[in-house]
């Protein structure tokens, strides 16, 4: 990892911290840091702007009353982020029960999007990060980029991604593993 | 080593493919395997990563405040430090004694008949609270040894340790079940007025215990009854009828 990422990585550990002490301020600049790249994330998994800020609202009120839960052994602060807003996420779709609908709106307004103020506050470091991560993500194989980026997106079960793949449940079970194994291996050798 | 088998679920697991039943066997499977929760780890690590493919759309402005103001009027539940202990000791010696108490209490009530020595250390143990309760240090503390009448709390143990001065206090939980899927206990107290305040959502791990320090979102200057509710998940404004627990 960069020495910048290693610097990012630190203030959001530290801000995460303050934030479980009760921290507002600290909390107002995580969001700062972290909202665009975690609606970003929703937005694309739901594909619904209002059902997009429920799920960020819910996820942000979950880290600031479980942020004493992160360890920074384990992830990086936004890692921890992401799966605490992905998980709120897909909880809600799966209890709506409407997601395949949506997926398909997502799919056809995903062009259509309005695009960030690049000048936003913690912006500059996400672009920074997409591009480190989109070079790893190329470095990794076609099949398993794929279908990660399904799993990853989408509340598809592995027989799902299977039958849309074409592919034997099995291997799409490696391919997820293998190709997220691979991904870590190489944004963590700063290969991308 | 770890078969492949179960790699890959561990590959599923954290992008949320496991179906629920398979989802609840491999947690209950990590938390004895160090080896499998490094690799979870790992992946998550990696998981989180992907979040970046997606097109970068910034969040309405006025969301941010929206959640700000959110958090300014959710009370949360801090779990003790070290660096507090010493404040704490008494409370928590409070609370251990008094679910002390509320255990052999229970047990008393059950074996009523049968077992007389329930009855002697339950008596011991409520002079050694109301003992607690003259001394200086806890003079202006409500200890609440709350009871349920929901057979699913049945073997669970609720204690509140209340110090009106402070307008703080302890809630200590055991044996207490997992909340259910997307709901959290949230811990209240009610003055003679009747209406609730919210005194936090309380978490509980995993083993079923829980020890928090909490603070209700208006003063309480009266002896409260407190009681605890199932709400959904980041607690409610205002108590549900699934109420689990009071006393006071």
């Amino acid at each position: 990892m960069s020495s910048n990422g290693d610097h990012q990585r630190q203030v959001d550990a530290e801000l995460l911290s303050r934030v479980a002490a009760g921290d507002e301020e600290a909390f107002a600049r995580l969001y700062d840091r972290f909202s665009p790249g975690l609606y970003s994330m929703v937005l694309k998994m739901t594909g619904d702007d209002a059902e997009a800020q429920d799920v960020l609202q819910e996820a942000f009120s979950h880290i600031w009353r479980k942020a004493m839960t992160f360890d920074p052994r384990r992830s990086a602060a936004f890692t921890w982020a992401v799966m605490v807003t992905r998980n709120k996420c897909i909880d809600r779709l799966r209890v709506r029960q409407r997601f395949a609908r949506i997926a398909e709106k997502a799919a056809a307004e995903e062009q259509n999007s309005p695009k960030v103020d690049e000048v936003s506050v913690g912006l500059a470091e996400l672009n920074e990060e997409k591009g480190r991560v989109r070079a790893a993500l190329d470095q990794v194989t076609a099949d398993q980029r794929q279908a990660i980026e399904l799993a990853f997106f989408n509340d598809f079960t592995h027989e799902e991604i299977a039958e849309r793949l074409c592919t034997p449940l099995g291997t799409v079970k490696a391919r997820i593993r293998r190709g997220l194994l691979k991904l870590r291996e190489i944004l963590e050798g700063g290969h991308a | 080593m770890i078969d492949e088998i179960l790699q890959d679920d561990a590959g599923l697991y954290v992008m949320r493919m496991l179906p629920p039943d398979e989802e609840a066997a491999f947690e209950k499977r990590l938390e004895a395997d160090a080896e499998l929760r490094q690799l979870v780890d790992q992946l998550e690590d990696a998981a989180g990563h992907v979040a970046h493919v997606a097109p970068t759309v910034a969040p309405p402005p006025g969301l941010k405040e929206r959640i700000l103001s959110d958090i300014r009027h959710e009370v949360r539940v801090v779990p003790m430090t070290p660096a507090r202990r010493f404040g704490w000791v008494p409370w928590a010696l409070a609370a251990g004694l008094a679910i002390a108490a509320t255990a052999f209490w229970q047990q008393a009530s059950i074996y009523r008949e049968q077992n007389f020595a329930y009855r002697e250390q339950t008596r011991t143990q409520e002079s050694t609270i109301a003992e607690l309760r003259s001394r200086d240090a806890l003079a202006t503390m409500q200890i609440a040894t709350l009871s349920t009448k929901v057979a699913n709390y049945e073997k669970a143990l609720a204690v509140v340790v209340f110090d009106a001065q402070r307008q703080s206090g302890t809630v200590k939980l055991a044996g207490f079940p997992k909340a259910p899927p997307n709901k959290d206990f949230q811990l209240w107290a009610i003055p003679s007025s009747g209406k609730p305040i919210s005194a936090g959502v309380v978490p509980v791990g995993t083993d079923g215990i829980s020890q928090v320090s909490f603070r209700p979102v208006q003063e309480v200057h009266e002896t409260a009854t407190f009681a605890i509710s199932v709400e959904p998940a980041g607690g409610s404004a205002q108590p549900s009828p699934e109420v689990i627990f009071v006393g006071k």
